[in-house]
């Protein structure tokens, strides 16, 4: 009997396994137009990944470096040089004379005072334009420093600027204007700021001639420019599943609906660094879990856990007033790390197979992992089969052989833009919307099928002045 | 001496197409020069287009598949590592469009009513007088099912196990759909077999 069916098989296979048959031209002009040009390219990028990667690196390193130049192109002594203070004092004097004209100023008893004698007021001069993007904070800021300086003390609302304000937070622009209250010139600490006559006797208030004093400027430094960013971001997922040329879709539908996303969280830790006023580059580590629960087997539930760990590589733009600012930054992530733990269904239910249980029932929507599961599951790592569950429908994440997922090089796209709220010159509170997403999969060339992920999240985060 | 082959298209004018071996055509593909696609579906589409055939109803569905067959090689081409031979690549490509295909008429809810039918066993002498194009009908009247796992097994050379993974069913069901997709051939060559004497 099996000799007659191996010649029955025989026969077929001789008989059609090596037949040719020419297909009508249509098929051709069909592939042509099926293959559009975004075809070609897709393809072309995807054949070329990793030039196209390489490129962008480039491009973002090179963005980076455009960024960090700005402001370097000159060295800073060289750019205090080559302004002419003179015209630039004068300009403010003028502004500074009509705002105090409100207040009880003597105005006779100030003018200008350059404190450093480093500055040459003969130097070549510069445009106006040139010195006020140098040298004067915002008008707002200016306006209530002014105020708050020459004012009478009990017209000052904080009476701690009655002393007098020698540092201003903010970036190059506001910081070296140091302002002194006419009637503290005789306080100890301000020593440096005193305007002695020729006798080397310091000169009473009264007496002092000047409106406010300036210090040399200086490059900041790398402490200056650095700001610690934590930030903790729930995460709303989205599995893109993609299947592979030889996989069915059912497979993908019926993990999808297995799959169901209950817990996924982005834990950062970065440092961000000021490349000048508004421009920043932000890099740190980024630690992503998300929590899944399984569906498998009717009423089995299990909670599978991924863990990615991610080096952002962001530039940013950030502005603000005194209290409130925006801002937004995007670039590329790459994960360095994932692991994987659980389990996701290996392929399409068969009812006619009896080893799989038959009229499954449908997930449950309303159901939800109840928070003491989904706390034990996540304190003890706890992602094993329940003993009625299948082994042989799924596969085993731990397991790297049956893994069909990346364990590296993964690279995210990441956008975002938020509110930040200055609590004080240290620290900072972020609110930011944040979307990123996986450029190239996140399974193995060899998995049957593409998987990328989607996030979207709102980052809670501080920032803190190194 | 560099040779060229010509190929006239229904409408268009003569495409003029470089003969190379098969490793430039390929990388030539890999970089999306149109004259070298052209030339690798010349040089495969004809055994192609019969894989798709054994798959398929008929024509049109096979020509689709085709279509989306070739589609695929050329998007994917550039994963092709020059390991192992490269008509066999293709070739899986096309049985496992050709299987989506069927897969996507859900062939699992399909049995075929063999109630009626006897256990008998047609002699491969008879089997071997119906010419190809008779035997291609019978395995384009099977069921989707039955006719991926009779393909497969019978045509392609895939173990059980293989085909389980493939379709994602389990072995004792390829199995089963094999020996009734062979006995339901065997009762319709008998029939064949009497209307010809008839």
């Amino acid at each position: 009997m099996s000799d007659q069916i191996e010649e029955f098989d025989r026969v077929f296979r001789e008989k059609l396994g090596g037949q040719t048959a020419p297909p009508p031209e249509t098929v051709w002009e069909n592939i042509e137009k099926k293959r559009t040009y975004g075809h070609v390219v897709a393809n072309r990028v995807s054949n070329y990944w990793q030039t196209f990667g390489t490129l962008m690196l480039l491009l973002l390193g090179g963005g980076a470096s455009l960024f960090l130049g700005e402001n370097q192109t000159q060295p800073i002594d060289q750019q205090i040089q080559s302004l002419d203070f003179k015209q630039f004092e004068n300009s403010n004097v003028n502004s500074f004379q009509t705002s105090v004209n409100s207040t009880d100023l003597n105005q006779p008893y100030f003018s200008t005072l350059v404190e450093s004698n480093k500055v040459e007021t003969q130097s070549k001069p510069v445009s106006k334009q040139k010195a006020s993007k140098f040298n004067l904070p915002d008008a707002e800021l200016m306006a209530s420093i002014q105020q708050a300086a020459f004012s009478k003390p009990e017209n000052i609302e904080d009476q701690r600027l009655n002393a007098y304000i020698n540092v201003l937070d903010g970036w190059e622009t506001a910081k070296p204007i140091s302002f002194i209250r006419y009637d503290y010139m005789n306080h100890a600490s301000l020593q440096p700021f005193i305007v002695y006559n020729k006798q080397g006797e310091a000169k009473s208030a009264d007496k002092v001639e000047y409106d406010y004093v300036r210090e040399i400027f200086k490059k900041k430094t790398f402490n200056e420019r650095a700001y610690w960013y934590f930030a903790f971001t729930p995460q709303s997922v989205q599995k893109i599943l993609t299947p592979e040329f030889n996989l069915s879709s059912d497979y993908l539908r019926d993990r999808a609906k297995a799959e169901n996303t209950r817990l996924a969280y982005t834990v950062s830790a970065a440092i961000q660094y000021e490349l000048n006023e508004h421009k920043f580059f932000e890099s740190g580590i980024n630690f992503t879990q998300i929590y899944e629960e399984m569906h498998y087997e009717g009423e089995k539930r299990f909670s599978n856990q991924y863990d990615f760990v991610e080096i952002p590589l962001l530039l940013g733009y950030k502005d603000r007033n005194a209290k409130w600012g925006w801002h937004f930054k995007g670039g590329l992530g790459i994960q360095v790390f994932n692991n994987f733990d659980g389990y996701i269904l290996k392929k399409v239910a068969d009812p006619n197979d009896p080893s799989i249980p038959q009229n499954q029932p449908e997930p449950d929507p309303n159901y939800r992992m109840k928070k003491s599961d989904a706390f034990i599951n996540i304190i003890t790592s706890n992602h094993k089969l329940s003993k009625n569950q299948d082994r042989r429908g799924i596969l085993d994440l731990s397991n790297e052989d049956e893994n069909p997922y990346k364990t590296a090089g993964v690279v995210n796209v990441h956008m975002a833009a938020g509110l930040s709220y200055h609590h004080s010159i240290k620290t900072s509170f972020m609110l930011t919307p944040h979307y990123s997403r996986s450029v190239n999969s996140i399974s193995k060339e060899s998995a049957l099928f593409k998987e990328q992920i989607s996030y979207f999240g709102v980052s809670f985060g501080t920032l803190i002045k190194f | 001496m560099k040779t060229t082959v010509s190929i006239t298209k229904g409408t268009g004018p003569k495409v003029q197409l470089p003969n190379m071996d098969e490793k430039k055509l390929i990388q030539a593909c890999i970089k999306e020069d149109k004259a070298a696609q052209r030339a690798l579906y010349e040089q495969f589409s004809p055994k192609m287009y019969y894989i798709c055939l054994r798959y398929a109803r008929h024509d049109m569905e096979a020509q689709d598949m085709l279509q989306d067959g070739f589609v695929k090689v050329f998007d994917h081409i550039g994963k092709f590592k020059f390991e192992g031979s490269f008509e066999g690549w293709v070739r899986r490509i096309m049985v496992n469009t050709a299987l989506n295909y069927c897969r996507k008429r859900s062939f699992k809810e399909e049995v075929i009513g063999l109630e009626d039918y006897q256990d008998q066993v047609v002699s491969s002498k008879a089997i071997s007088k119906l010419s190809e194009q008779e035997l291609l009908q019978l395995i384009q009247q099977l069921p989707d099912g039955y006719r991926m796992v009779f393909n497969l097994y019978v045509i392609e050379g895939y173990s059980h196990k293989e085909i389980g993974d493939k379709l994602g069913i389990s072995e004792s069901t390829s199995r089963s759909q094999l020996a009734k997709s062979r006995k339901w051939m065997q009762n319709e060559v008998t029939k064949l077999k009497m209307s010809k004497h008839v």
